[in-house]
């Protein structure tokens, strides 16, 4: 559980630091499967509705939303170098500080009871989540940034448990899924209309 | 010791062999490292007329230094002839290092002071890691000294302690950084403009460099050592006879991994060796943090 936590804490500083897509879209990849795996570890006994939010969550966040993003991406001929507007050293330090600002604040308020650590990591996941998306140019990027934020509040609902977190965590999950779908289509739109994808040329609208 | 130190230059050797095997060549065999170490110790000594005593000094302080640190680092067993604290131990690796940058810079060779220069540079980059690594096995085991915290580590699969990947990964990154292995030096080059740890030793000749490459052979050893006791304490503790295959095993799976990562990772470019650093730095303030709320 401890190891999974860690692997996953890992994946999100990946895809944090990361500059490149491709390799992000793999840890996004690898991130859904991990996830996948919590549900069926923190019920005890394996209920239907343990391995059905589990097999969702294989199938949205392990495979569908990391081939819309691949497919996107290969559509569009993206570079593989994303643009941020922190540089790398920046972005590596920054990163760190988040993490144990998360760590510190996850067990401060103890916003878990039973996994101190899978509630700190998932807090941290969301800060680095939002941290890619606030700085990276691209918008591929950009949405990379969101699934790990929702990555994160997946990782801190499933560890603070209550009876009721399922349904809600299948309705955000939901959402998200088709949020990156519709984004998808958009960046599509986008690059029809812009030729491009960075946002900071997009303020000044083409007639 | 005695055992661990002819053992070393075989590390290097594999390494070697492993590199080459991977990029298709055939490559030296493995036991060319000490072939060369004959070779120079039967060899005299070429020294610049500008060099003072500081470097005369610097072969024997640097082999002296690596051995001091070699009896503090426990190798096979729990019990190791020098306990020291592990700043002390931090020092006792910088302790040659200063005198090797010396060296490079009394010869008044261009290249020596370029080599220093970025040696010293880049282990003060890798400074912040290695001491927040060490605290963290030190918070671990329970002790501060290196052999304690090494064999005070809390038994059972690392998977129960995740932080200790996480400390290893970092050892790890260092290891490659401090010995000047690819991705922040290349060992190889012949390129006198790209090299770090090289340039340092290119006035250094016969004796003088046969000490300083069983010096680094030994620290490189000394580095897996650290690392694999780490992931696996366990092995500090097993029956007599079964510590001098243990070792061996420990040998070639390190100069089988290094050599991997070497023949699979390009050179990074000077000015990105910090972002590798900090990397490191990150990854052990974050083990301390999951020590912390785990």
């Amino acid at each position: 559980m401890n190891a999974l936590t860690v692997l996953l804490l890992l994946l999100g500083i990946h895809l944090t630091v990361s500059e490149r897509i491709r390799p992000s879209i793999r840890s996004l990849a690898a991130q859904g499967f991990l996830l996948a795996l919590l549900p069926l570890l923190e019920t005890p006994g394996t209920t239907w509705r343990a391995v059905a939010l589990s097999l969702a969550v294989i199938a949205g966040k392990g495979i569908a939303m990391p081939a819309i993003l691949t497919r996107v991406v290969s559509r569009l001929e993206i570079r593989e170098e994303s643009e941020s507007l922190v540089s790398t050293k920046a972005t590596i330090l920054l990163t760190g500080a988040l993490t144990l600002a998360a760590f510190v604040a996850g067990t401060r308020f103890g916003l878990s009871g039973k996994d101190e650590l899978g509630a700190a990591a998932g807090l941290a996941l969301l800060f680095c989540g939002l941290f890619r998306m606030t700085t990276r140019v691209k918008a591929v990027s950009q949405v990379i940034g969101f699934i790990l934020m929702e990555n994160g509040i997946f990782l801190l609902g499933t560890v603070s448990g209550g009876e009721f977190t399922l349904p809600i965590e299948l309705g955000i999950f939901l959402d998200l899924f088709v949020a990156v779908f519709l984004m998808g289509i958009l960046m599509f739109k986008i690059q029809r209309a812009f030729t491009h994808m960075d946002f900071r040329k997009i303020h000044t609208l083409k007639d | 010791m005695v055992l661990f130190v002819a053992l070393a230059p075989l590390l290097t050797g594999i390494i070697r062999k492993t590199k080459a095997f991977l990029s298709l060549r055939r490559g030296a065999p493995v036991w060319q490292p000490y072939a060369d170490l004959r070779k120079l110790f039967r060899r005299g000594i070429v020294r610049s007329s500008t060099a003072s005593w500081v470097f005369d000094l610097s072969a024997p302080v640097v082999l002296g230094g690596t051995l001091v640190l070699a009896a503090a680092t426990p190798l096979y067993s729990r019990e190791v002839p020098l306990p020291v604290h592990f700043v002390l131990y931090i020092y006792l690796m910088a302790l040659p290092r200063f005198f090797q940058t010396l060296a490079g810079l009394d010869t008044g060779s261009a290249f020596g002071g370029l080599g220093s220069s970025r040696e010293v540079s880049v282990s003060s980059m890798a400074e912040p890691a290695l001491i927040l690594a060490l605290c963290g096995l030190a918070f671990l085991g329970g002790a501060d000294t290196v052999n304690g915290f090494l064999s005070g580590m809390p038994a059972g699969s690392v998977l129960a302690r995740p932080e200790t990947i996480l400390i290893a990964g970092t050892l790890f990154l260092l290891l490659l950084a401090e010995n000047s292995r690819i991705p922040v030096d290349d060992p190889a080059t012949h390129l006198e403009l790209t090299m770090i740890h090289e340039a340092m030793v290119l006035d250094h000749s016969g004796v003088d460099l046969g000490m300083i490459q069983l010096a680094s052979s030994l620290r490189i050893a000394l580095f897996s050592a650290l690392v694999s006791a780490a992931l696996f304490p366990q092995s500090l503790s097993l029956p007599a006879h079964l510590a001098l295959p243990a070792a061996l095993a420990r040998l070639c799976l390190f100069g089988v991994l290094i050599g991997s990562v070497e023949a699979g990772t390009a050179r990074l470019r000077l000015s990105r060796v910090a972002a590798f650093l900090m990397v490191a730095t990150v990854l052990a303030s974050i083990a301390l943090a999951i020590q912390h709320a785990g």
